[in-house]
């Protein structure tokens, strides 16, 4: 097999990284009969909200005493309503087999965070099997406010919040910052730090680590900073690593933008 | 009220326990009652370092335990009289180690010391984690190379988020960099990591700059704390950094490679 063979035969896929936002359905405590009951009537706040998407079972919140689920039968109710069953998250070993052999997918536990937010949804649920959480439900409201008016399936846009998070301390390595808004940064971010922002990032310091802007797909986000010594930038999943050829912008003002999905490094004059 | 100081650096063998035996003698011998405590457990050092290997009956794990009192595994300094060694248990395991155990610990040691010097263990586990968690202020130990540096970073970050006085929003720790094994000859060809480019990694003030120097070696393997060698230039560089410590200026020294005499020159030696 010559060169070009092999070249002719990589362009059939390409691997990419990236960030999806999915559903997530927490279970707080499980019987089948009231799982179906809330289920449909979610379903019918908002019909488009679910059609056709993916959705993942978080058991982090479940009463250790639900020792067995059957997920075959729960995939298939889920796709009585249109949704799609593809991983559960956290759960038992015994959760994590049976799972397997539905064909689910298993994801570990995510770190439970009790935030003010679930509390008061909690609250205001009271008696309900399923917690969403605040984004989600947001998420929803605004899906059933343009459903009334909308035939069409209209793809859920993400929601990219108009607050910014300020940061007025270095990120050092191995921290990760995460914003909703934008993200601005006083400090120098050092090598093996990242930042995550689903609006733009500015960084006020040297940028040394990673930063990822647009994360939720906004194609439009922009990274800016006062001295470029990034490893890798990334823009609504379009990444660079920086190579020898990028060092022209070395230490200076820095912008990254997207045209046409491609990565635009330009130095800020 | 004492001060607890952490000696730190994410990477091992980069001079924390050196720095720590080094650092405690110095403030002793500047008047104030200090004592040093291994966070190494399972791995002790400091004793071997300070010279008092074979008067260890109790340790910190004992203490934590409620197996013996304070006084009885503190060590008394045989060089300063102001000073006190803590030493690790060399049998048991770093999760003996609680947090509430270490907190009772020195806050009974804050009563009669003015300066606490903890000797952090490498590596970001358990062991090490408890050792900076009380910390009002850090000595970041590191060396002039990437890899160090690049985990004294990583230590910064920790110490900033995980410690005690970020998790209760109080003061942050202060911290200090000190950049140990520092060799002027190897700076020079691009072998290490110039004094500048680690403090501009790093960002934070710098506390000393220790040189390279067989002296280190020597006195450990003396169990004497290489600050008692004046004629020493790792010994001096100690004691501008106790004293810089302590709020004095003291300039920089043995940052240059000394020039070669006329003799040498024409011998072509070193």
């Amino acid at each position: 097999m010559n060169r070009h063979d092999l070249q002719q035969e990589s362009t059939c896929f390409r691997l990419k990284g990236g960030l999806v936002a999915l559903t997530t359905i927490e279970l707080l405590n499980f019987t089948p009969e009231a799982f179906q009951r809330q289920l449909s009537k979610t379903i019918e706040n908002a019909p488009r909200f679910f059609e056709q998407s993916p959705v993942i079972l978080a058991l982090e919140k479940l009463e250790p005493s639900h020792q067995f689920i059957d997920f075959h039968s729960l995939r298939a109710l889920c796709k009585n309503y249109g949704i799609i069953l593809v991983a559960i998250r956290g759960g038992t070993e015994s959760h994590r087999a049976v799972a397997q052999t539905a064909g689910l997918a298993w994801l570990p536990a995510a770190k439970v965070k009790e935030s003010k937010n679930d509390k008061i949804t909690e609250n205001k649920n009271d008696g309900n099997v399923i917690l969403m959480s605040q984004h989600q439900l947001r998420l929803e409201l605004n899906n059933n406010a343009v459903d009334n008016n909308m035939s069409e399936k209209q793809p859920a846009t993400p929601s990219v919040s108009s607050v910014a998070k300020v940061i007025t301390t270095p990120v050092r390595s191995g921290q990760q910052i995460h914003s909703d808004g934008d993200l601005i940064v006083f400090g120098q971010v050092s090598t093996g730090a990242e930042l995550l922002a689903a609006g733009n990032i500015h960084v006020y310091g040297a940028l040394r680590g990673r930063a990822l802007a647009g994360i939720e797909s906004n194609n439009h986000a922009r990274i800016f900073c006062h001295s470029f010594e990034a490893e890798l930038v990334s823009i609504g999943g379009n990444y660079k690593l920086i190579s020898e050829q990028d060092k022209k912008y070395w230490k200076k003002p820095f912008q990254a933008y997207l045209v046409e999905d491609k990565l635009h490094l330009e130095a800020l004059s | 009220m004492a001060k607890i100081i952490v000696i730190t650096s994410g990477k091992g063998g980069v001079g924390k326990t050196t720095t720590s035996a080094a650092f405690a003698t110095g403030l002793a011998m500047k008047g104030f009652k200090t004592v040093v405590i291994d966070f190494d457990v399972g791995l002790r050092n400091l004793d071997l370092v300070m010279g008092c290997e074979r008067r260890v009956v109790y340790d910190f794990i004992n203490v934590i335990n409620g197996e013996a009192r304070l006084h009885q595994a503190l060590i008394k300094d045989k060089h300063s009289e102001n000073l006190c060694v803590l030493p690790a248990s060399q049998t048991r395991d770093k999760d003996a180690l609680t947090k509430e155990g270490v907190e009772a610990v020195l806050s009974d040691l804050a009563k009669d010391f003015d300066y606490i010097v903890c000797d952090s263990p490498a590596g970001i586990e358990h062991g090490a984690m408890m050792a900076l968690y009380f910390a009002d202020e850090a000595i970041v130990t590191t060396n002039p190379e990437i890899s160090s540096v690049r985990d004294s970073d990583r230590i910064l970050g920790i110490l900033q988020s995980r410690s005690r006085r970020a998790e209760n929003n109080l003061e942050p720790v202060k911290e200090h960099l000190l950049v140990n094994r520092y060799d002027p000859v190897r700076v020079s060809k691009g072998e290490m990591l110039d004094l500048e480019d680690v403090k501009e990694i790093l960002a934070i003030p710098l506390l000393g700059v220790i040189p390279e120097s067989p002296d280190v070696l020597k006195a450990s393997n003396k169990g004497l704390p290489v600050i008692h060698l004046q004629e020493s230039i790792a010994g001096q560089a100690y004691m501008d950094m106790v004293e810089r410590f302590l709020g004095e200026e003291r300039p920089h020294r043995f940052l240059e490679a000394p020039k070669p005499s006329l003799i040498q020159r024409m011998f072509g030696g070193k």
